[in-house]
């Protein structure tokens, strides 16, 4: 008796093991496909979106899974060593050129992707931050922001200071609105060992014509115009709030008020848009009005900043799940669900397609009417966006694996909370990146 | 009949059996032979062989050296402050007083709170701007010229972490050193009374003694669970680089697997040795 209960409850947990591999094998193609887009609201969308494609593709399973933009690295990482990547990503060009450096991505399926979607419809530069040494393209570009000084008007000509487009403006700004003792700082840029502090920091970089890499491809991380626009940066991050600082920190300060400049990119668009709306309790009233976003920069020549966020298709995937990946591919960039993921973030994503741009359906939405004709201009910005993987037409994607350990960031906190100099910091980031690359 | 039950008996532990080897037996195996290999991300390329390289570069790497030696201090540090902490508040509780079971429940709360809602707590209380422990300092208390990054600031983070870990783990040391302060019969102390025993006297000759074995096996968990730490040093501030900060960014941020593995196998012969030495020399089992 007591032997055949044993049995029983054995087998009920066999069962209990086992169920999940049935459902698996129950006949439909099923592709896992990776987000950066952690917030609830923008699962939600993405979610609502997927159950449509779903019902227009009945034999087609697709498992969304949300992976926080600084775990991707990570989870990458976790992935590979178990063979358990997913068959679809939506990440950042350095990811994507990560990726493909390790020769993971599909690119022939990318390219039949962009060319039926009609190659000459997407922006060029934004294809060009995909692109593959050879000519192909690594991953289909999605969607973009650009970045830049999102600086107080009213502020601004209260004390008669000059838009901060270029390096001595921005520096006489910030020093001359800084004040800690009342808990109000010049300017918010990244200070932490993070993606945001590569960003903010790259625009000066280019600014300065400073380069990671020469056309060569050997690293030159230690070079007069790098050391200058680590020793300018450092200068300058005197005038931001105590400690390291990130997006967050940005963000939360310049809604509060209590800075008049900061980095971000054009996500920031519905925050500060948002009174318009009919939300209340900003803590500056129309915060839009009084806000103006200088995106490009000058210091030797002028330098634009920005993102591609890409869907990027994984090689080693069977037939049929390469099928169902395009099919879900081509969903998300057309029409509709297109527009839908773009207004996710009105303003912060911008369409990579012309003809989406353009859409009187994109184009009706509360925060992109708001900037109206602003909107245009900032996503302009997109065709010439400069990264530091990017050197007079060459790709390195090695960059992915420099971006991947935060390195950019680290070498800021070396000078901003120990004190080094930027000579010093200069030569350690270059030892670094040497050994990240060798890997 | 004898044979069958002892048939079923190798059934029945058959499960425990499996789940051992699959869960710590194959881990463990794998992990040293990751050790030896250097790992290639892309699974379609296989990976070399490369002996005790991995070993040889750890151990004469100043990067190693420099994350053993915080660990060392935060583990020391931790574990005497949880057990100190874990003790005074023991002693102070083991009285009648009114309200003593809800003040004993708010001393558990830091144990049983999930770890990442007391992180943004504490990071809220700590921020920079907008945190109340800068508002009291710069502002009502005007101990401070300025507002300081407590938490985010590589020179306070360490402390930031080590404080954190004592406060929620003093919790477990107080619930184990209070039950067996419990159990301590009153005979003894009126004994001693008689014997005319001060307060001290009857500390340091009864209750200590009695509270040995238990603080020392308090000692040697938390200095297995700290030494290997994690998620609170690395969810409240990533630039304190502790031992299993700098293995996680070397496998998972330089996708340097071996490296990782060879490291986690240097810290297990470290703190295998260390217990060996512990139960024999001061435990004395």
């Amino acid at each position: 008796m007591k032997k055949k209960l044993s049995l029983i409850i054995a087998g009920m947990l066999l069962m209990a093991l086992l169920i999940p591999f049935g459902v698996l094998a129950a006949g439909k193609t099923e592709i896992e496909f990776w987000t950066t887009e952690t917030e609830e609201a923008r699962m939600a969308v993405i979610k609502e979106l997927v159950k449509d494609f779903e019902k227009l593709n009945p034999d087609i399973k697709v498992n969304v899974v949300a992976v926080q933009e600084n775990d991707v690295p990570t989870k990458l990482a976790a992935g590979m060593a178990a063979g358990m990547l997913p068959e679809v990503v939506e990440m950042g060009a350095e990811n994507i050129l990560r990726l493909g450096a390790e020769g993971m991505m599909d690119v022939k399926a990318a390219g039949q992707i962009i060319d039926e979607l009609g190659r000459d419809d997407f922006y060029k530069g934004a294809l060009k931050m995909v692109a593959t040494p050879e000519g192909g393209n690594y991953a289909v570009p999605m969607h973009g922001w650009v970045q830049g000084i999102w600086y107080r008007t009213d502020l601004f000509e209260e004390k008669g200071l000059e838009p901060p487009t270029t390096w001595e403006n921005i520096l006489k700004a910030a020093e001359a609105f800084h004040n800690p003792k009342e808990r109000l700082y010049g300017i918010v840029i990244g200070t932490d060992k993070d993606s945001y502090a590569r960003q903010t920091f790259t625009q000066y970089a280019l600014a300065n014509n400073a380069r990671i890499f020469d056309e060569n491809g050997n690293i030159i991380f230690n070079s007069p115009e790098m050391i200058e626009t680590l020793d300018y940066y450092a200068k300058l991050a005197q005038f931001t709030p105590p400690g390291p600082n990130t997006w967050r920190d940005a963000r939360d300060l310049y809604l509060a008020g209590l800075v008049p400049m900061m980095m971000y990119s054009t996500y920031i668009m519905d925050d500060i848009g948002i009174s318009r709306t009919g939300y209340k309790g900003a803590i500056v009233e129309n915060l839009v009005d009084k806000t103006a976003l200088a995106n490009v920069m000058i210091n030797k020549s002028s330098a634009t900043f920005g993102q591609i966020v890409a869907l990027g298709i994984l090689k080693g995937n069977k037939e049929n799940q390469v099928e169902a990946t395009k099919k879900f591919v081509k969903y998300l960039m057309s029409d509709a669900a297109y527009i839908d993921f773009l207004h996710m973030a009105p303003g912060g994503m911008n369409p990579t397609r012309r003809s989406i741009a353009k859409d009187p359906r994109y184009l009706d939405n509360e925060v992109i009417k708001v900037y109206g004709e602003k909107a245009a201009e900032i996503a302009a910005g997109l065709d010439n966006i400069g990264k530091f993987g990017y050197v007079k037409g060459k790709v390195f994607p090695e960059i992915g694996k420099i971006t991947s350990q935060f390195i950019i960031g680290e070498t800021i906190m070396k000078m901003t909370e120990h004190g080094w100099s930027a000579e010093k910091a200069a030569e350690w980031a270059q030892k670094q990146m040497e050994e990240a690359v060798k890997q | 009949m004898k044979q069958k039950e002892a048939h079923l008996g190798y059934w029945l532990i058959l499960p425990t059996v499996l789940l051992i080897v699959g869960l710590i037996l194959y881990p463990i195996i794998y992990n040293l032979w990751l050790s030896l290999h250097k790992v290639n991300m892309n699974p379609a390329i296989p990976n070399t062989f490369i002996g005790l390289g991995h070993y040889w570069k750890v151990l004469t790497d100043i990067d190693f050296w420099m994350s053993f030696k915080t660990s060392i201090i935060f583990t020391v540090s931790t574990v005497v402050g949880t057990t100190l902490l874990g003790l005074g508040v023991a002693i102070l509780l083991n009285r009648e007083f009114k309200g003593r079971t809800i003040v004993r429940g708010i001393i558990l709360l830091p144990y049983v709170a999930p770890v990442i809602s007391l992180v943004f707590g504490w990071k809220y209380l700590f921020h920079p701007v907008f945190g109340l422990a800068n508002y009291v300092m710069v502002d009502v208390l005007k101990l401070l010229p300025h507002n300081i990054d407590w938490i985010e600031s590589p020179q306070y983070a360490f402390y930031a972490v080590i404080v954190f870990n004592i406060w929620r783990n003093f919790p477990f040391s107080f619930l184990m050193i209070l039950a067996r302060l419990q159990s301590i019969p009153a005979s003894l102390y009126e004994a001693a009374e008689i014997d005319g025993a001060t307060g001290w006297n009857k500390f340091f000759h009864i209750t200590l003694p009695e509270l040995n074995f238990v603080i020392g096996a308090l000692v040697i968990l938390r200095t297995i669970w700290n030494f290997y730490k994690f998620d609170e040093v690395y969810l409240l501030s990533p630039s304190v680089e502790t031992l299993p900060v700098y293995v996680y960014e070397k496998a998972f941020a330089n996708f340097n697997f071996g490296e990782g593995a060879a490291i986690t196998t240097i810290l297990f012969i470290f703190v295998l040795g260390f217990i060996l030495y512990y139960v024999k020399k001061v435990l004395k089992w």
